[in-house]
């Protein structure tokens, strides 16, 4: 079984080097800006770290992680939650790029408009589904140590 | 059961990098032409306005700068404008520093400051009428470019420096030539406005306190909007901390300065390299004060940064670390 163990540990080391990237790539384009500053080419490696890489790493180790399958809901939620913060990581390098030449472009919005609900509907998505999982997980536990105290006192 | 495959996230990234690559062709490279042929001048304003006395300038002659030369010494006197003006002139005289006829008087002089070149032409106008503004290709639009000195040639002009770049952003105050072409306010508030008003006066305004329409009426021939204001009233407007948002290091820099109504002053430094290093904000605000300008408005520097006089570029544009006269949106010219 493909586990989320699996794919969050794989995940985060993805993450680890998107945050890297983004902040080289930030720096390197700061220092031929000319001394113009722009917070949002400084600020764009925060999306990948703050949104992708403490969180997942956070829920990788957690135990659980190891007996749920990654599929369905989970697979679904956490792809549209990616999404979001790549949109968001672009939007915010894009917008850097485009306040460092000294303008600003209408179709800049855009980014926020889509990434920000595909963050929002990923993220519920993945709590509504983890949860589930959690639960059913315990659950089956249960049953399962249920069954075997009862076969303890039938063999008794 | 092995790792899915990500389909998804690929058709996904591919959308999102064709996206970004539209919106940054968006930016830069799509023309977006709005007016053709946008060359109509509104002269009606001037009719209300009474001539005022002649201010006379003389022709001194200056040193020219020239590109092989050793730069010149650093300056330590304080700049000052032409103290005896003389007279306009009924013919053209045309020397390598100066021109000047019946309605415009031009010198072109050279200061070295901060290890940087920096170009000043001291202009004299009988009306502010003589201040042109003309658009690359003579469109008014998005990304349309051509250099200063097309437009030189074009106009017929005399002397011309870079825009406010107006064309390479979607808003912000645009009169040119008493004629209103864009009304909508730029989204970064902090712009301020210049308007070069029928009576030759300097008048600074931002988005907060007066709209595009009453900026017309009240008079306004000419409006930009780039900024911030370096002097206002005789007084430095920057400093070294406030500019930090927009710009703290010494770049290639374009200023126009109003000593008087009708005397106005031109600065253009070059920088970026190694012979002239270009000036901060408040440098350009320290120099111009003390050149004798009580007001002064920085247009769009860097590698824009041109100075055209008598069809040559004078100062030395960079553009990508070599010498190169960039297209710009937009000039200031006379003739």
């Amino acid at each position: 079984m493909y586990t989320c163990a699996k794919a969050f540990r794989l995940q985060w080391k993805i993450f680890l080097g998107t945050t890297i990237f983004v902040g080289i790539f930030s720096a390197v384009y700061e220092h031929y800006a000319h001394g113009i500053r722009s917070k949002p080419m400084i600020f764009a490696f925060l999306y990948p770290l703050v949104l992708g890489l403490i969180p997942v790493v956070a829920i990788a180790y957690i135990s659980v992680m190891k007996k749920i399958a990654y599929k369905g809901g989970i697979r679904l939620g956490v792809n549209l939650y990616y999404a979001g913060i790549a949109t968001l990581t672009f939007g915010s390098i894009a917008r850097g790029v485009v306040e460092i030449y000294g303008t600003t472009n209408h179709l800049m919005k855009y980014y926020t408009i889509v990434g920000c609900p595909l963050l929002g509907v990923g993220f519920l998505l993945i709590i509504i589904f983890l949860v589930k999982a959690v639960n059913d997980t315990a659950r089956a536990e249960e049953t399962e140590d249920g069954d075997e105290s009862d076969i303890a006192e039938i063999t008794e | 059961m092995k790792k899915p495959f990500p389909i998804g996230a690929i058709i996904f990234g591919v959308l999102l990098c064709a996206w970004t690559t539209y919106v940054m062709l968006d930016v830069f490279v799509i023309v977006r032409p709005m007016q053709t042929n946008a060359t109509e001048m509104n002269l009606s304003m001037f009719a209300s306005i009474t001539p005022s006395p002649t201010p006379i300038p003389t022709a001194t002659p200056v040193p020219v700068h020239d590109p092989d030369a050793t730069p010149t010494p650093e300056v330590t006197s304080t700049p000052t404008p032409t103290p005896t003006p003389s007279h306009f002139s009924e013919e053209v005289i045309a020397t390598e520093n100066f021109y000047s006829n019946d309605h415009l008087a031009i010198e072109i002089s050279e200061y070295r400051e901060h290890n940087t070149q920096i170009h000043v032409a001291e202009v004299w106008v009988t009306s502010a009428q003589y201040i042109y503004t003309a658009f690359a290709k003579d469109t008014f639009g998005r990304n349309v470019y051509e250099t200063p000195s097309e437009m030189c040639k074009t106009k017929d002009a005399v002397f011309a420096v870079n825009g406010d770049n107006y064309g390479s952003r979607e808003g912000g105050y645009v009169i040119r030539n008493g004629v209103l072409y864009r009304s909508n306010k730029y989204e970064q508030t902090s712009r301020d406005v210049l308007c070069i008003m029928a009576d030759g006066d300097f008048v600074f305004t931002s988005y907060y306190m007066a709209n595009a329409e009453n900026l017309l009426n009240i008079g306004t021939w000419q409006a930009f909007t780039f900024g911030p204001v370096l002097v206002d009233n005789g007084e430095i407007k920057v400093d070294v901390n406030s500019e930090v948002d927009l710009c703290f290091v010494t770049n290639p820099r374009t200023a126009i300065g109003m000593i008087e109504p009708l005397h106005y002053v031109f600065v253009v430094a070059d920088g970026r390299t190694e012979k002239s290093y270009g000036l901060s904000l408040y440098q350009v605000a320290d120099f111009m004060l003390r050149y004798g300008c009580k007001k002064v408005y920085n247009l769009d520097g860097g590698g824009s940064s041109t100075m055209v006089f008598q069809g040559r570029v004078i100062n030395f544009p960079t553009s990508y670390g070599s010498y190169y006269e960039r297209e710009v949106t937009d000039i200031v010219y006379l003739r």
